[in-house]
């Protein structure tokens, strides 16, 4: 069975890229939210292996998506998604219980090889 | 993975941001507040991914310089200055150009002057909100990249830059594979796909009229049946397609904001500014068309209708002038309007300089809101003279108006003394497919814009009178005066000797008549098709169109035809009835 991801960035070009890449090595993106907020219900919603995050968004930001994610599912597998710039906020989101996270620009073959990683984990849990 | 598979989306997300920058920024001059400085910041922040994703590295550079601005504001709790709003707002206008010269594949020419140029507005303000001794926004975060390296090292590899890679690499194409999200409810079309489909839902009119006359000619019901059946979804493709095709108002209506900001300024006055319907569906040619003239009518407003703060205040109005934008739907036109409160259109001018012009050889005291609008729109009106003596607005009004007309539209000036103006054009919702009733006359057929067709009639001659010397029909209490196609255009004489004739009445929401023709067709949808070079210029055509014979017929412009033949009447007094 395919590996389900939920897409979460309030950039409609990241979202689709992101999908494109994760999609083309044979992942089905169940999902895509364009706020934290959203992104919390839709996880609920579809239960996903996976969730890629992008920090900076309205409503609710990555973040605080996290935590809310992981206090009804502790186990749940995040990736975030960040800028350079932005390590701070990348502590605070791997402290909240990110499994790990990619730097944008993303490079598709990192993608890959870092979500998938995390979804083999989750298979050893 | 093919960066140009992204550019389409980038354009079309990228202009967003500018937009919401934009906008932000003006909202922030208004008032300060934190939620509209965390959007513009989050915004600044998704352009200088979106950039860095595309491997546009000028744009990444200054939106990130932007985007620190903002940040040191937010996690400060500092404003941005009045002062500074000018400068921010020319940083997203060079953002603009950047965005624009980077998608263009020619970032380079002009890429180091426009950073060059962003920095240099932005440093100022970086220097009042770091404190000195530390450096300038833009230079901040490369400072600290070996954090982030450390972070990676802890977890993983670093992440690396897309663009470093081969974007052309085939084993990265997505492009075709289809998707399975759940509940995406909408995508991005390129304009370019709905133009070509809505060409191609033309042809397939067309297609399906001449098979229709075949199978007429044939005789077979049951493939006029199946005929018929394929057209009525013919329709419903051409229709969603239509509306597809439609871009909301607000694309160009947006852009008046800062317009209005900026013209303001200038002229020391004070406006607020409203926008109505934004939402409503315009053809992108119309609104893409619509640009100038616009910017044309809200200057006009604000230059001439709109008076200085001392002005309104000794004459008992708000010292805050106001202009409207309006667009909204009335039957099969868009209407868009622009509104002021101001001083309204000075008539005794206007009559005093139409009549140094000779623009109107008798103009009455009273001017009719059409007089008005062909005066001020005349060629050669506007001149430096009425624009600084008068109230008027005729700067550019002849090239509105040739903009509207050109796009088969109409114009109306509405003003009121000391009270405003308001100036309405009437615009068709699409250009390309339109309703129309078929008739013929000497043979040839003829199309009317079904819009301006309020009834057709089988009258007998017997219900026709002549009241002062003109032709007229009665129907019922109303009486119509009678327009014979050959009062029109120079055709051969319809059928006379006929008992009955046929009458189309047509109405053009300013004039009504009653158009006897040999024949009534029937009602169709037709592809209106340029007319070439020869009859481009006969006034009172439109355009033509392909019949499913291949026979081509010309589409009148009623209200062209009507216009113009009310003018050449010798005794304008005639088309004034009295029962």
């Amino acid at each position: 069975m395919k590996p389900r991801v939920l897409v979460v960035d309030d950039a409609i070009f990241m979202r689709k890229m992101i999908a494109d890449i994760l999609e083309g090595s044979g992942m089905e993106i169940v999902g895509e939210a364009d706020t934290g907020a959203v992104a919390v219900e839709k996880y609920s919603e579809l239960s996903p292996d996976l969730v890629t995050m992008d920090i900076i968004m309205p409503e609710m930001n990555g973040i605080d998506a996290v935590k809310n994610i992981i206090a009804s599912d502790p186990q749940a597998k995040i990736v975030m998604c960040s800028a350079l710039g932005q390590q701070a906020l990348v502590q605070d989101a791997l402290g909240a219980g990110a499994k790990d996270f990619l730097i944008k620009p993303f490079n598709p073959s990192r993608v890959v090889e870092v979500v998938t990683k995390i979804l083999n984990q989750v298979s050893k849990v | 993975m093919k960066v140009n598979d992204y550019k389409a989306l980038f354009i079309s997300e990228a202009n967003e941001i500018l937009k919401v920058l934009e906008e932000g920024i003006m909202d922030l001059e208004k008032e300060n507040n934190a939620a509209c400085l965390e959007e513009i910041f989050r915004n600044a922040h998704n352009m200088k991914g979106m950039s860095g994703a595309m491997g546009y590295s000028h744009v990444v550079e200054a939106s990130h310089a932007l985007e620190n601005i903002l940040d040191l504001c937010k996690k400060g709790d500092m404003a941005v200055e009045s002062s500074e709003i000018d400068g921010l707002l020319r940083v997203v206008d060079h953002l603009r150009e950047l965005v624009e010269w980077s998608i263009e594949g020619k970032e380079n020419q002009e890429g180091e002057r426009l950073l060059g140029e962003i920095m240099a507005l932005l440093s100022p303000v970086s220097e009042r909100l770091i404190p000195k001794g530390r450096s300038e926004a833009g230079k901040d975060e490369k400072r600290t990249e070996p954090d982030i390296a450390q972070i990676n090292e802890s977890y993983d590899k670093p992440g690396e830059i897309i663009a470093e890679g081969d974007p052309q690499d085939p084993k990265d194409s997505n492009a075709v594979r289809e998707r399975h999200h759940v509940e995406i409810i909408s995508t991005r079309v390129d304009l370019e796909r709905l133009d070509n489909l809505m060409d191609l839902v033309g042809e397939l009119i067309v297609s399906r009229i001449r098979l229709s006359s075949i199978a007429h000619e044939l005789g077979s019901k049951q493939l006029e049946a199946e005929i018929e059946s394929s057209g009525k979804l013919i329709s419903e493709i051409q229709k969603d397609v239509m509306e597809a095709r439609l871009v909301p108002a607000e694309q160009i209506f947006h852009r008046f904001k800062r317009l209005v900001r900026d013209t303001s300024k200038e002229l020391g006055k004070k406006v607020k500014f409203e926008i109505i319907g934004s939402e409503i569906g315009l053809d992108r040619t119309v609104l893409d068309r619509m640009g100038e003239p616009l910017v044309h009518l809200i200057r006009n407003a604000m230059d001439h209708g709109i008076e200085s703060p001392e002005e309104r205040i000794s004459s008992g109005k708000s010292e805050i002038g106001k202009i409207t934008l309006i667009a909204r739907r009335e039957r099969n036109h868009v209407v868009v309007e622009v509104e002021d409160d101001g001083r309204g259109i000075d008539m005794e001018a206007v009559r005093k300089k139409a009549r140094q012009k000779s623009i109107e050889n008798q103009i009455d005291e009273e001017i009719s809101e059409d007089e008005l609008c062909g005066i001020l729109s005349a060629p050669g009106f506007s001149t430096r003279d009425r624009v600084s003596r008068y109230s008027g607005r005729g700067v550019g009004m002849n090239v509105v108006k040739d903009t509207i007309d050109s796009l088969g539209g109409s114009m109306r000036i509405k003003s009121v003394k000391s009270e405003g103006t308001i100036i309405s054009m009437y615009l068709p919702i699409n250009l390309s497919i339109i309703k129309a009733l078929l008739f013929s006359v000497s043979g040839e057929i003829h199309a009317l814009p079904i819009e301006y067709v309020r009834e057709t009639a089988r009258v007998e001659y017997g219900s026709f009178k002549t009241i002062r010397g003109k032709e007229v029909y009665q129907n019922g209490e109303e009486l119509i005066p009678v327009v014979r196609p050959r009062d029109l255009f120079e055709m051969n004489n319809e059928k006379t000797r006929s008992r009955f004739f046929k009458l189309i009445i047509i109405d053009t929401g300013d004039e009504t008549a009653g158009l006897i023709v040999d024949h009534i067709i029937g009602q169709q949808d037709v592809v209106i098709k340029g007319l070439p070079g020869m009859v481009r210029d006969i006034s009172g055509i439109s355009g033509a169109t392909i019949l499913g014979s291949g026979m081509i017929a010309f589409i009148w412009d009623p209200k062209v035809l009507l216009q113009e033949r009310c003018m050449n009447e010798p005794d304008k007094e005639a088309v004034v009835f009295e029962d």
